[in-house]
């Protein structure tokens, strides 16, 4: 079914964040939607699943035309949205979470699913998800239960799915599968709207593209004519030059790892990383990228092998014996591993090395001049020390964790995944903000998938694949060419599924 | 620059009032609810607007003062303590009895303050090991504690030297000692939250466990401390709740848990933690206990009292809305 919008508008306050927004998705394409964080993506996405109502505008779903939609109507008019943290039911199995809101009864209230299930094994069939019917949502990995919400979506015979960011948390290999799913989908005439901050991944995958800025958009077009340097103009008014850091003279050896492992996946790891140096590290998910992080950071134990930081022997058994160290972790769930949401932006940045007088008086006043100096180095918005991180965009709450730790001192700085749900502009800037503290001395490990920003900043990278590095490429020979194959490992690499980002 | 200026269309500058209306959004209307009694009552009873009987409502209110202040920095940190209330039949009971049986004041009064610290810090260990929320566990600990109190006297110990009941009635420059203590511990329980890195480490927990102990921040000991903390003051409680009552007796705690935990929630702190204050509490103390004493003055019934409290306490807590 055809969706389209025209001249919506929607704002909060004195701010406006859709400014007449005239959006179409005709039936069976593929729809991308990109923008940089508060261009007004998610406002769209939120009216058009009748979240919330616009202010002035309308909307024609079919053969419907109206001025606002609800949730109740949206669902009734075959629109399922999908968000980037699935709303499923943890606890309830995977049939259960399709079939909720849906079970059919006996006597009013006896569950009657039995005859259900075979449309429900449909489903599952027609989105590739072979799990048991039983197992809980919450035992699922992040691919699955994306592919559960698209199970949940066909279930309701929708019409028009809108994916926003689904492949944030997902390595190549389930991306692949996730688009192979979209394709069939879009094939049996369904429409998607598909929201990411993947621009490759847009191109590739759908058919025309909208690009929005300010509340507006600014750019409508089909991707057989469009390039990423398109839309990333569009996206930011100004293209970002591709640039490649200028070597820097490398220091002492800060962390030497020898034959680590972990019986749950960690395999005879040894490595060295440099003063100044920016050590990018690659890997599918599960290739015990993040596991390795978490063992340096002392939140998980290590069986056998040792570490020296810095020329001294290196045990850490707790986050807080790293931090001693000065050791820092940028974790891959911000959210849930690093910010205090509701507190604000300087408490955030001084909660490891807060500035005290004596039995822990806290010197308020040069903790707010500690603050104000790291927002202002790395550009933090908006620029105040009391804005809590829930009020900022992902990029901004990134730079405030990464404030955290350059402001303790960090000697080793270890990055799980900074770019992850952050716009190309906030993460030119983080990378920017990584390259300085590498200048300033410190060692950094950088762990990503996305091989361009290891490209643009790391000296060298690792590639693990199943707990093992498996090589090492040095900084003018860092590429997809070279990482991906190695990641996948050649056997797995099968041409033709699709370009690796 | 320009990613910026598109990044956020929302930040504007000036108008410094809003957000500030808006941060204080709940305390004012708790002020405007405090107002509107004073005022009502004052136009009914000679006696309300008296300086003596705002002293006689902070008196009243003072032990379940003490515990709500304890209460707060538990809740700040995510975490409750349900056993505050036997926690203080239990130290009144054994001190009493241990006064009965012919102990020096000083010493039993120390001796029920260490064993109220040395309970909230065991509580405080127990609570840091569980996976669980610390509500079913210190429910276990409450139950517990009412049946040490109950096994260490099964009635009332009256048996009580003078010189020590007299200590509730001390008034140091003409104030009763129960309110010089009340506001000593505000005082304290303020300083720890606002200017203290444990208070700031209280936040950091309450906000989220797991950035807390990334950010290298010992989450147990800081569990321990608050807890200890917290049966600290239910020592302190214990000791004036007897002195106030000349006695003390098996259930003399009971439901104290709950009005503190009433009042700290009336005052903006949510269960969940990461936010609130000592004002905040301050504030929901002195509505409930504003509350009892103008319905007396006006004689309507206690049954009646119990209704309107547990209608303002819902009141207060549905107009709290996430920021």
């Amino acid at each position: 079914m055809s969706l389209s919008t025209a001249s919506l508008r929607k704002s909060y306050g004195a701010s406006r964040a859709l400014n007449g927004v005239s959006f179409s998705a005709a039936s069976g394409r593929a729809h991308g939607l990109v923008g940089a964080n508060g261009a007004g993506k998610s406002t769209l996405v939120k009216i058009l699943s009748g979240a919330i109502r616009p202010d002035s505008g309308s909307l024609t779903v079919g053969d419907w035309t109206g001025s606002a939609l609800t949730p109740r109507l949206a669902q009734h008019l075959g629109i399922a949205t999908i968000y980037q943290d699935p709303g499923l039911a943890p606890t309830l199995g995977i049939a259960e979470n399709i079939l909720l809101g849906r079970e059919r009864h006996r006597f009013g209230a006896l569950l009657a699913t039995g005859s259900q299930m075979s449309d429900v094994k449909d489903c599952l069939d027609h989105v590739g998800l072979t799990r048991p019917l039983r197992t809980p949502a919450g035992a699922l990995t992040p691919a699955d239960q994306q592919l559960l919400e698209i199970a949940k979506a066909v279930y309701r015979r929708a019409s028009t799915v809108i994916m926003d960011e689904p492949t944030a948390a997902l390595g190549d290999a389930d991306r692949q599968r996730l688009f192979e799913v979209v394709r069939r989908m879009r094939s049996s005439g369904v429409s998607i709207i598909y929201v990411s901050h993947h621009l490759q991944e847009v191109i590739d995958l759908c058919d025309d593209v909208t690009v929005m800025r300010g509340g507006e958009v600014v750019l409508q077009a089909s991707t057989h004519d469009t390039c990423v340097d398109d839309l990333v103009t569009a996206m930011i008014g100004h293209t970002i030059p591709p640039r490649k850091a200028e070597a820097q003279p490398l220091g002492e050896v800060a962390l030497s790892c020898r034959g680590l492992s972990q019986a749950a996946g960690l395999h005879d790891v040894s490595f060295d990383v440099r003063e100044g140096e920016v050590l990018g590290i690659s890997g599918l998910v599960g290739s015990g990228r993040s596991r390795l992080a978490r063992a340096i950071f002392g939140i998980e134990p290590i069986d056998a092998g040792t570490m020296t930081l810095y020329g001294r022997p290196y045990q850490p058994r707790s986050p807080r014996e790293a931090v001693k160290r000065r050791v820092g972790l940028v974790p891959e769930d911000r959210k849930r591993d690093a910010l205090l949401m509701f507190l604000s932006a300087g408490k955030n940045i001084t909660l490891p090395r807060i500035p005290v007088r004596h039995l822990g008086w806290i010197r308020l006043r040069s903790e707010a001049g500690i603050a104000k100096k790291w927002i202002a180095q790395l550009g933090i918005h908006p620029p105040n020390p009391r804005t809590p991180p829930a009020a900022m965009s992902g990029g901004n709450q990134q730079k405030v964790v990464i404030a955290r730790w350059i402001q303790a001192g960090s000697r080793l700085l270890i990055l799980d995944e900074p770019g992850q749900g952050v716009d190309v502009g906030a993460r030119d800037q983080i990378l920017t903000a990584i390259r300085a503290a590498a200048r300033g001395g410190a060692a950094v490990i950088l762990i990503s998938q996305e091989v361009e920003e290891l490209q643009q900043i790391a000296d060298r990278v690792l590639v693990m694949r199943k707990g093992r590095i498996v090589g090492e490429i040095t900084r003018d020979d860092i590429s997809e060419e070279t990482v991906i194959p190695l990641a996948m490992g050649s056997m797995e690499h099968a041409p033709g599924k699709g370009s690796p980002v | 620059m320009t990613v910026d200026s598109v990044t956020h269309p929302t930040a504007q500058r000036g108008d410094a009032l809003r957000p500030w209306l808006q941060e204080h959004r709940a305390k004012l209307a708790l002020v405007g609810v405090i107002l509107l009694i004073v005022v009502i009552t004052s136009t009914r009873s000679p006696v309300f607007f008296t300086w003596g009987n705002l002293q006689n409502i902070l008196v009243q209110v003072s032990v379940v003062g003490i515990l709500a202040l304890g209460t707060t920095l538990l809740m700040v940190s995510g975490g409750i303590d349900l056993s505050i209330g036997s926690g203080v039949s239990l130290c009144g009971v054994v001190m009493a009895s241990l006064m009965a049986l012919g102990w020096s004041p000083l010493s039993a009064v120390a001796l029920a303050v260490v064993m109220a610290t040395a309970i909230g810090a065991s509580t405080g260990f127990l609570a840091a090991k569980s996976d669980n929320h610390p509500f079913v566990l210190t429910l276990g600990v409450l139950t517990l504690l009412q049946g040490l109190a109950f096994i260490v006297s099964i009635g009332p110990v009256t048996d009580i030297p003078a010189s020590f009941i007299d200590i509730a009635y001390l008034k140091p420059l003409g104030i009763p000692v129960l309110i010089w203590i009340f506001a000593a511990v505000a005082v304290a329980v303020h300083v720890i939250l606002r200017y203290t890195t444990l208070g700031r480490w209280l936040y950091a927990i309450g906000a989220s466990e797991s950035a807390a102990r990334l950010a290298g921040i010992r989450v147990h000991v800081v569990k321990v401390t608050v807890y200890a903390i917290s049966g600290l003051l239910v020592g302190v409680a214990a000791v004036l709740m007897t002195a106030q009552l000349s006695s003390a007796q098996p259930q003399m705690g009971m439901g104290l848990e709950l009005a503190a935990i009433a009042a700290v929630a009336v005052g903006g702190t949510p269960l969940s933690g990461g936010r609130g204050d000592v004002l905040g509490t301050l504030l929901g103390v002195l509505l409930i206990g504003l509350i009892g004493n103008s319905l007396n003055l006006l004689s309507i019934s206690s049954s009646w009292q119990y209704v309107l409290q547990g209608g303002v306490i819902i009141v207060a807590v549905l107009a709290q809305r996430k920021s």
